[in-house]
């Protein structure tokens, strides 16, 4: 019992580390890039820097998100943080949770089956694909997909999606396409090889002496023992469309997080980056210690099954 | 057993990296066309066609981009800089990550362990190219390379400090480590011997797996706009009165070609396809190379790791180490060095005791002293054998340009009942151009702060200017003059902050006014605050609770201080202000050019053109002299002395060199204006132009300094200072000089100037201000640069 909770409490401070980590070197680095023009020393940027995660971790602990503005104060409209957050959160995590949905069922499908067909031929086309996808950097799919909506509009006159812009419909298409891509690459291979791994194993070799369906086997014991290095596959995935976030917000003019931030960074408002960088850096830090409390359970079924 | 280990994977991947390196390499050799060559239009009959022209046309295998340049070229060209870049960043990644993971590794288990694999998993949540974009900016994405090795580093080195620690953890307790340690070798000695030979190959499957990612990351940068250095800014407001800057991008680079196409998708999608797919193979590449590799080591676990050793690595580091400290040593660049040193500094100073001698009264532009001033410098370039680039056969380019005076000092003093005077030039100075006028002003005063009128914010709430004198000191916004003139005030007075870059000095008069204009003039931060007396108040601390205000509010607003009180306040000092001034004249005047032709037949017909500005503030009309030394006398002194060395060696020169002084700089860079726009019918008009060096106070104060428009320019200049054994810093941005001129034109040009501004515009800038030696280091620095880019192959 103490153990479990020790465990907890590690993964606990595991996640505040990456939280607290990612907001100081994001404060750091916002706080040199916004003097670099004025010629200050180091002290006065880590003076800032220092300044700056205060002020964001007691506005964080005051639960106040009302900090305001996005330019200066003296001129420009003026939209409180609390607003930015609450329009472009949503944006960017809808198509980011949609990204990694479609790509952990197409990876997961597309690696077990990769690793449960006899033919030879189908192996080597599925893996074809994962390669291919894992080296096709997003703008290049993103340019190819556009190009395409654009043939096909003006030679056959068929509308596939919209190519860019913001809407809770088919505008999704293009974008989450693009994010998934490289994602469900990653989750494909890591399922092929761990599924490959069990399916090779005794016990399976064990299960289907016993006379157990290929399917159940497949489901029931070669999965549940693949599960954990899926799950770390998922979690690179995340990281790898939450970097890429910012490319395809661009490209698809959606303006989520990535975008925002992009835009904030660039005019050195650190104020702004730094809350939305917090946001995000919240939501990986969360994500990851769910994902990885999900990963405990299974090591725990899986020893638990085993003593 | 050696043909099983070679997979399908490895060759292709081998075959594309390689492939990739020597198009990169042999670019050079592959073509003969310049990567960077831009083309305006293509005729065709009677139609002109511009960029960007289709794949296949013209002679454009894959098309151009939108200045007209060879995209496969510029890909062939892209592939050196691209993977150089990439190989930078895998290095530092390398050294990083490696010795974090070897440490974790080593001490698996221990606190050292624990923190290390913490530190890779925090680093590995990270959005990387959210992160790096950050760091690049925190680098100054202006120093190129190094911000991006670093940045990409600091977001990437966790990959290989994971595979690092895997593999020596693995290690760990091997037969061959206990007979070590059995031995009696140390724990460092058994690592560095034992330990690191064996992690060479897990360590060039990373490497090629991490390149594919950095490629990855560069192409995504590029995508969103951020490119290794070598673009440039142009400021978009040819009057330097505010309007912004465009980037234009001018180095051959994957990322860069993307970053210029990637707009024009619909319009013309091969700009970005190129690149896009380039980037694509080389990932595929590195990605099978990687793979390949694996399988290699894989299955041939022992003759590799002997070929591969520790030792014969470190050979290959010093060789390639010492390629680098001695190229610069040898080759041409290092031969110039000696050549730049002849630079003479005595006559130097001789060409600029004479321009700023009391005589020449300052050098107004088309008064006596500045014509006396150009024939100096043309007799100059006449005794060197220069070829005459002015009108009919002469040096002299001759224009009329219009200038205004004041025709007496202007003066300001608080009425009764405390009156008092000040003196012009030390307690004040006046303004003149755009809404600063001449004329009279008598009224109160009033403290307006920052002088900022918008339609959220007003520093005039609650005051009462109309009739009145408004005093302005705080961080500001906008034309602070323009809204001091509908809020119905009929002076404005401005305070100098105490380390302001510019204190009270005779300001350069334009002569281009607003219909609507009141007198203005700049004062101390102790006249203004006897002006503001009775008040309780001081400026100095009103100014610094204002910017306080500013810099919270641009670092973590609040909506409660969202719009605040200003700090304004009505006096009851009455003051008089008056800036008389003269009529706007036509005056004649005129640059000094000449030519120094270059010996190939090719590259002749491309211009380096180097000179700087002869015109100065003039004098008072109570007849006190600004004689300009450093700004700039010391311009055109160096470009003689520089022009003496060219000749002096002008058997070696390939470029054609142009040597010009300006006329009319303060005004509004006149002179050089009028240069350009003369040379537009000339062989060197500006699509010749390879680049401008203004040298602008060359003589004095701070440190050597460029500026920073061009990168590719001021890493020239840098690295020609650096062979001297000169640092060369970037000048901070004030003001404009004629180098904007050729900039507006998307001319490669860059100032050599100072990074303070010293006693300009004062009586003070006398030849005596001059340090000789900075002279010097200007005048090498330009040769060296000069000689680099004009006369080596």
């Amino acid at each position: 019992m103490s153990r479990a909770l020790v465990g907890i409490l590690t993964r606990v401070l595991l996640v505040l580390f990456t939280f607290v980590l990612i907001v100081v070197l994001a404060q750091l680095a916002l706080a040199a890039a916004s003097t670099r023009a004025a010629h200050v020393g180091l002290d006065e940027v880590f003076r800032r820097a220092w300044e700056g995660t205060q002020d964001y971790f007691t506005s964080l602990l005051q639960g106040s998100l009302g900090e305001a503005s996005s330019t200066s104060i003296l001129g420009g409209r003026r939209r409180s943080m609390g607003e930015v957050l609450v329009d472009a959160y949503p944006k960017s995590m809808v198509l980011v949770a949609l990204a990694i949905i479609v790509a952990t069922a197409l990876g997961m499908v597309v690696g077990i089956a990769a690793a449960a067909t006899t033919s030879r031929r189908i192996r080597g086309a599925l893996q074809g694909i994962t390669v291919l996808a894992v080296s096709t950097p997003s703008f290049l799919l993103a340019i190819l997909l556009i190009l395409l909506s654009a043939t096909m509009v003006s030679k056959y006159g068929i509308r596939l999606w919209p190519s860019f812009g913001f809407g809770w419909d088919d505008h999704l298409i293009l974008p989450v396409i693009v994010l998934a891509a490289r994602p469900f690459a990653q989750i494909a291979s890591f399922t092929y090889v761990a599924v490959d791994e069990t399916l090779g194993s005794d016990y399976v070799r064990t299960a289907r002496s016993k006379g157990l369906r290929e399917s159940a086997i497949l489901l029931r014991h070669a999965l549940a023992n693949a599960a954990v290095p899926i799950l770390g596959a998922i979690a690179a995935a995340l990281s790898i469309a939450l970097s890429t976030l910012p490319v395809v917000e661009v490209f698809f003019s959606w303006p989520g997080l990535g975008f925002s931030l992009l835009q904030a960074i660039r005019r050195f408002d650190a104020a702004t980056a730094g809350t939305l960088l917090g946001a995000l850096a919240m939501t990986i830090a969360i994500v990851r210690f769910t994902l990885d409390a999900i990963a405990a359970r299974f090591i725990r079924a899986a020893t638990g099954a085993a003593t | 057993m050696i043909r099983r280990a070679i997979t399908w994977q490895l060759i292709v991947g081998a075959a594309i990296v390689l492939g990739w390196l020597v198009l990169g390499l042999a670019a050079p050799v592959l073509t003969s066309v310049d990567p960077l060559r831009t083309k305006s239009f293509i005729v065709v009959g009677t139609r002109t066609i511009p960029p960007p022209f289709d794949p296949g046309t013209f002679g454009y295998p894959l098309g151009s981009d939108n200045a007209g340049r060879d995209i496969w070229v510029e890909v062939m060209y892209g592939a050196r800089a691209t993977l150089l870049i990439a190989f930078a960043v895998l290095a530092a990644r390398l050294a990083v990550g490696t010795v974090l993971g070897a440490v974790a590794g080593w001490f698996a288990g221990r606190p050292v362990d624990r923190f290390v694999t913490a530190l890779t998993d925090a680093f590995a949540a990270f959005p990387t190219i959210l992160f790096a974009l950050l760091w690049i900016f925190a680098f100054d994405i202006r120093s190129g390379l190094s911000a991006f090795a670093i940045a990409l580093a600091i977001t990437g080195w966790w990959g290989f400090g994971r595979a690092t620690r895997t593999a020596v953890v693995a290690l760990q307790g091997r037969p061959f480590l206990e007979a070590g340690r059995a031995l009696g070798l140390s724990d460092f000695a058994l690592f560095v011997r034992h330990v690191l030979p064996n992690l060479l190959p897990i360590l060039a499957v990373s490497a090629a797996l991490e390149a594919s990612a950095i490629l990855l990351a560069l192409g995504e940068l590029g995508f969103l706009g951020i490119v290794v250095g070598g673009g440039f800014s142009i400021p978009q407001d040819d009057r330097n009165l505010g309007g912004g800057t465009s980037f234009i991008f001018s180095t051959a680079e994957w990322g860069a070609i993307l970053a210029g196409g990637r707009f024009a998708v619909y319009s013309s999608p091969w700009i970005a396809l190129v690149p896009a797919a380039a980037f694509a193979s080389a990932v595929f590449g590195f990605n099978m190379l990687g793979h390949g590799l694996r399988t290699l080591f894989d299955r041939t676990p022992v003759p590799l790791s002997r070929i591969l050793t520790w030792r014969s690595l470190a050979v290959i580091g010093v060789v390639i180490l010492t390629a680098r400290l001695v190229a610069p040593m040898i080759g041409p660049a290092a031969g110039y060095t000696s050549m730049a040193r002849t630079f003479d500094v005595g006559r130097a100073m001789s060409h600029l005791g004479y321009l700023a001698d009391p005589a020449r009264a300052g050098r107004f532009t088309g008064s006596p002293g500045y014509l006396a001033s150009a024939e100096y410098v043309a007799d100059q370039f006449r005794a060197l054998g220069l070829q005459p680039l002015g009108d009919d056969g002469t040096y002299f380019q001759r224009f009329t340009q219009t200038v205004v005076r004041i025709s007496a000092l202007p003066s300001l003093e608080l009425t009764a009942p405390n009156t008092r005077v000040f003196v012009a030039r030390r307690d004040f100075t006046e303004r003149v151009g755009g809404r600063a006028g001449g004329g009279t002003a008598l009224g109160n005063i009033l403290y307006v702060g920052g002088g900022i009128r918008n339609a959220e914010y007003s520093d005039y709430a609650g005051t009462h200017p109309e009739g009145n004198i408004v005093l302005i000191a705080g961080p500001t916004e906008g034309d602070p003059i323009d809204a001091a003139i509908r809020s119905g005030a009929t002076g404005v007075i401005f305070v100098a902050a105490p380390d302001a870059d510019v204190g009270i000095i005779k300001f350069s008069a334009s002569s281009s006014f607003e219909r609507a204009t009141v007198p203005v003039v700049t004062v101390t931060e102790a006249v203004a605050d006897l002006l503001i007396a009775g008040s309780g108040k001081k400026i100095a601390e009103l100014r610094s609770a204002l910017e306080e205000r500013r810099r919270r509010s641009e670092q973590r607003p609040t909506l409660e201080r969202a719009v605040p009180e200003p700090l304004s306040f009505d006096t009851t000092n009455r003051v008089r202000l008056s800036v008389p001034l003269g009529p706007i004249e036509q005056v004649d005047t005129m640059n000094v050019v000449a030519m120094l032709p270059g010996n190939d037949p090719e590259r002749s017909k491309k211009f380096l053109i180097v000179g700087g500005h002869l015109d100065g503030v003039g004098a008072d009309p109570d007849g006190t002299l600004f004689p300009g030394a450093n700004d700039n006398a010391s311009g055109p002194a160096v470009t003689i002395e520089v022009a003496r060395v060219l000749a002096a060696n002008r058997a070696l020169l390939r470029n054609s060199f142009v040597f010009a002084v300006f006329a009319g700089e303060e005004e509004g860079l006149v002179g050089s204006e009028v240069f350009v726009q003369g040379s537009i019918t000339k062989p060197y008009r500006p699509d010749n132009v390879v680049a401008f060096v203004n040298l602008d106070m060359a003589g004095c104060c701070g440190q050597l300094a460029a500026s920073d428009e061009v990168f590719a320019l001021h890493d020239r200049l840098k690295n020609a200072a650096d062979r001297l054994g000169y640092d060369l810093q970037y000048t901070p941005a004030i003001g404009g000089s004629d180098h904007r001129t050729y900039l507006r034109r998307r001319v490669p040009a860059v100032m050599v100037g100072p990074t303070e501004l010293g006693p300009f515009h004062t009586a003070a800038d006398a030849a005596g201000s001059v340090d000789p030696k900075r002279l010097r280091a200007s005048g090498e620095v330009v040769l060296q640069a000069l000689l680099e880019l004009g006369a080596s192959e």
